[in-house]
């Protein structure tokens, strides 16, 4: 079931001024309940512009996008919106509001105005779902790098949102806290939470389902993963890297070793390696 | 160098979590006493009165195990600016032919009542940094929101916004360590470029041109910083102080109570001394 | 010159009890060679900045160990600045490093503060600019504000290299760019590294770049120098990369879990490329 749908989404920033500058020329996505997509492209080429497009944050200059089949555009449906697709972005530092992990999850549904005794079992729920519930009175600051991005994402979780999007939320992390991230996803991608993943790392683009590619504004790519990776011209043109299992596997099929598959990650490379090995002895 | 690592070291707007008694106060006993103590400081006169003050506010950082020494070192940190200040203030207060002069040098006279005029203005000070310090040490953002919007309720029917106002506040307050950070990582990244010389910053020109090169990248971060944070708030439904519900709800305790009678008593000691 | 920068035993504890106390050195080592590309590897919190910052004397020795770069002693009185123009230090964030208002000027502040003639200082601006493939005809002129993420980063290399430097040193430059703006700079590491023997030191969390670009690397984890070497037998010791919380090099992770299905490899590879031609041999062999 389509949970967004974006209609030949335009966005252009300072329209009064001399140089608006064009950010989305016309994009048509739709996002299904439960999908986890990963968002690629550019440094500029519109990504964060599109993830801010999803809950209305940012709205469109022309063309329009519905969330649950509610118009972005309306007033009135802002805070529904919010809380339906939820917004972790890129330095947890700067989007913390409180001084405690716990008010700092609870900060969310109190502006929504859930009941108190609604609003603790959602509050615990998040905690629990994250890891944080042994650190309720912490400082966010005093947290992990892991555990802010983990805070950053209960503080959204208590919303009881249907999407989340993380806009490049493992840009500055070291590779533990971007693996913990990850794995936090998927799993609630699991729980059938909605992810859409922006990202520059081509190893967590191979996780996901499917792949949006954006390429200056435009909609340069929408697929699987391993369609994008198969097609190297492709990815050179929208800025992209292979992840290195598919960069190793390209080189070999080149030299004529034959693979089954197209495999994006280490383990899949190993498999498909052992495989040839089997089908050569 | 020790100069740069010390603008990081301001402890002010910090919260130190713990469970002192301090601590678990009712966060409108910890407003309501703070402004007791800011009101005591600008009303009270006496070298006395004001120096019981900081030695009450001494003890009170001591039992709330916010840490003497870090907290000395956030006010440190802001001690060089004040003494200026106060040192033009000793230069420029007129002197009376009646007044008593304590030293005399050339042109330049130090007159009884300039120097007690400084004194009084350092114990301020000293007495207004250990209160900040201790209420934003004690008591967590949310916590402070609450004691603010609650002791301002009355208020609201007149058409104050007393939680935006709160809301406001508090974040502000922490933004404050952050900002020291930030500064420091600044005045080390140009000085690493041969910029700031640390050595010429009481040249007045220089001074200048330095505050200006280090003012223009923090207006930045801090632009960038409270743009980001406005939208974390709008993402999560943020919509001013309108309808919103509260995770925690506080009741005046006996505890409380006890408080505010050692804090009204206890002020009024401090009016009382000379 | 034996070493450009050597750091033992440092010890550095700052504000215990706070969270500044995350980034404290404990027993930290490290040795840079002339004309080689070192890199400081660890998880977030390692002291991996405070470190580089006692590589120019942004912070001195007060308490323990030694710190000597190219061959001063840096707990006696130097000459900082003489000694900042050798050893450039790139920090993370670009724009606290910029700090005239365009991007040419910023460029000429280090050689103008060297006392160089006009001329000589134009050509400096000019080479700088190109070395970080910034047009100069397109970019001296610009606000230094104006420009992208990825164009302030190699602004603000310029500006240190501008002073040409014999080492330089960059603090995760590459964080948060896209793959392009990463290769971009991977390959003016490079060419310093290799036409104009600038000494590089670099701090990543990335194995895989590290792996790519560096000879050498030095493991810190929670203040304490774990190990130092060769980048390839650091990396073939993955159980203490693990310890510290860095994971696997994808060509050594490669390698270890092939082994244990029964495809071994004659050398463990270092890169994806090098990965790529040891199964090539494996397959033909």
């Amino acid at each position: 079931m389509a949970l967004i749908v974006c209609e030949q989404l335009h966005l252009t920033y300072g329209l009064e001024s001399d140089v608006p500058i064009e950010a989305l020329h016309g994009i048509d996505l739709t996002i299904d309940e439960g999908e986890f997509v990963a968002v690629v492209g550019r440094n500029g080429s519109g990504k964060s512009t599109l993830a801010r497009c999803l809950n209305g944050l940012l709205r469109p200059t022309s063309g329009r996008v519905l969330v649950n089949g509610l118009d972005t555009a309306l007033r009135q449906h802002r805070l529904t919106i919010r809380s339906t697709v939820g917004m972790v972005f890129q330095n947890p530092d700067n989007q913390f509001v409180m001084s405690t992990v716990r008010e700092e999850v609870a900060f969310g549904p109190e502006n929504l105005g859930v009941p108190r005794p609604e609003l603790i079992e959602r509050v615990d729920r998040a905690l629990r779902l994250t890891g944080l519930a042994d650190l309720p009175d912490v400082d966010p600051q005093h947290l992990s790098a892991g555990g802010k991005s983990r805070l950053a994402i209960a503080a959204m979780l208590a919303l009881a949102p249907r999407c989340l999007v993380l806009d490049e939320t493992t840009a500055l992390m070291d590779p533990l806290a971007r693996r913990e991230t990850l794995a936090l996803a998927q799993e609630l991608c699991r729980q059938g939470l909605t992810i859409v993943w922006v990202t520059h790392h081509m190893d967590e683009v191979a996780e996901a389902a499917r792949v949006v590619a954006l390429d200056h504004g435009l909609l340069g790519y929408d697929g699987t993963p391993h369609a994008l990776f198969a097609d190297r011209a492709l990815c050179a043109k929208l800025g992209l890297d292979l992840p290195p299992a598919a960069q190793v596997a390209h080189g070999l099929i080149d030299r004529g070793l034959s693979l089954d598959t197209l495999p994006l990650n280490a383990a899949e490379l190993v498999d498909s390696l052992a495989r040839a090995w089997e089908g050569r002895s | 160098m020790a100069s740069l690592e010390g603008l990081r070291n301001v402890s002010i707007g910090r919260y130190v979590p713990g469970t002192s008694a301090l601590h678990l106060l009712d966060s409108r006993v910890k407003v309501g006493g703070f402004l007791l103590v800011v009101a005591l400081a600008a009303i009270v006169n006496g070298l006395a009165g004001l120096a019981a003050l900081v030695i009450w506010m001494l003890i009170l950082v001591t039992l709330s195990g916010i840490g003497l020494r870090s907290t000395w070192n956030s006010i440190y940190a802001a001690l060089p600016f004040i003494v200026v200040l106060l040192l033009l203030q000793l230069a420029f207060t007129p002197i009376r032919p009646s007044d008593r002069i304590l030293l005399a040098w050339g042109r330049l006279r130090l007159s009884w009542p300039a120097v007690r005029l400084v004194i009084v203005a350092l114990l301020r000070f000293f007495v207004l940094m250990l209160a900040v310090s201790l209420l934003t040490g004690i008591t967590s953002s949310g916590a402070l929101i609450r004691g603010v919007e609650g002791l301002l309720r009355p208020f609201t029917h007149l058409g104050l916004p007393a939680h935006e106002l709160a809301l406001v506040g508090s974040v502000a307050l922490r933004f404050l360590p952050l900002l020291g950070e930030q500064v420091e990582s600044i005045a080390m990244a140009q000085a690493s470029r041969g910029l700031a010389d640390t050595r010429s910053r009481w040249k007045l020109a220089a001074t200048a041109r330095r505050v200006a090169q280090l003012i223009v990248p923090l207006f930045v971060d801090v632009y960038r910083r409270s743009e980001e944070l406005a939208l974390a708030m709008q993402a999560r439904c943020y919509n001013g102080g309108k309808g919103r519900t509260h995770l925690i709800q506080e009741r005046l305790t006996p505890r409380d109570w006890l408080a505010l009678a050692i804090l009204l008593v206890s002020s009024a000691l401090v009016a009382a001394l000379p | 010159m034996t070493a450009a920068i050597a750091i033992e035993g440092l010890r550095h504890v700052y504000l215990e009890d706070t969270p500044q106390a995350q980034q404290a050195l404990y027993n930290a080592s490290l040795h840079v060679a002339p004309a080689e590309m070192t890199a400081i590897i660890g998880p977030t919190g390692a002291g991996k900045s405070t470190l580089l910052h006692f590589c120019n004397g942004l912070l001195r020795p007060h308490e323990r160990g030694r710190v000597r770069v190219l061959d001063q002693d840096l707990s006696t009185d130097v000459d900082l600045a003489a000694l900042r123009r050798n050893v450039g230090l790139v920090f993370q964030y670009p724009h606290h490093q910029l700090f005239e208002r365009f991007v040419g000027d910023d460029v000429a502040y280090g050689p103008r503060q060297m006392g160089l003639d006009e001329d000589e200082v134009e050509e400096r601006v000019q080479w700088a600019l190109q070395a970080v493939a910034l047009d100069p005809e397109v970019f001296a002129d610009r606000p230094t504000l104006s420009l992208s993420g990825g164009e302030m980063r190699r602004a603000a290399i310029a500006g240190v290299l501008a002073t040409r430097p014999s080492v330089l040193i960059l603090d995760e430059v590459t964080t948060g760019l896209d793959p392009e703006g990463r290769e971009q700079i991977h390959a003016l590491l490079r060419q310093l590294n290799e036409r104009e023997g600038t000494a590089v030191l670099f701090v990543s969390n990335d194995l895989d770049e590290v792996a790519a670009l560096a000879d050498k690397a030095m493991l810190l984890y929670r203040g304490y120098t774990l190990a130092e070497g060769p980048v390839r037998e650091l990396f073939s010791d993955l159980p203490l990369l693990a310890r510290a919380e860095l994971g696997a090099p994808f060509a050594g992770g490669l390698a270890a879990a092939l082994q244990a299905r029964g495809i071994a490899l004659e050398h463990t590879p270092l890169t994806a490329a090098e990965a790529e031609e040891e199964l090539w041999q494996a397959w033909k062999g």
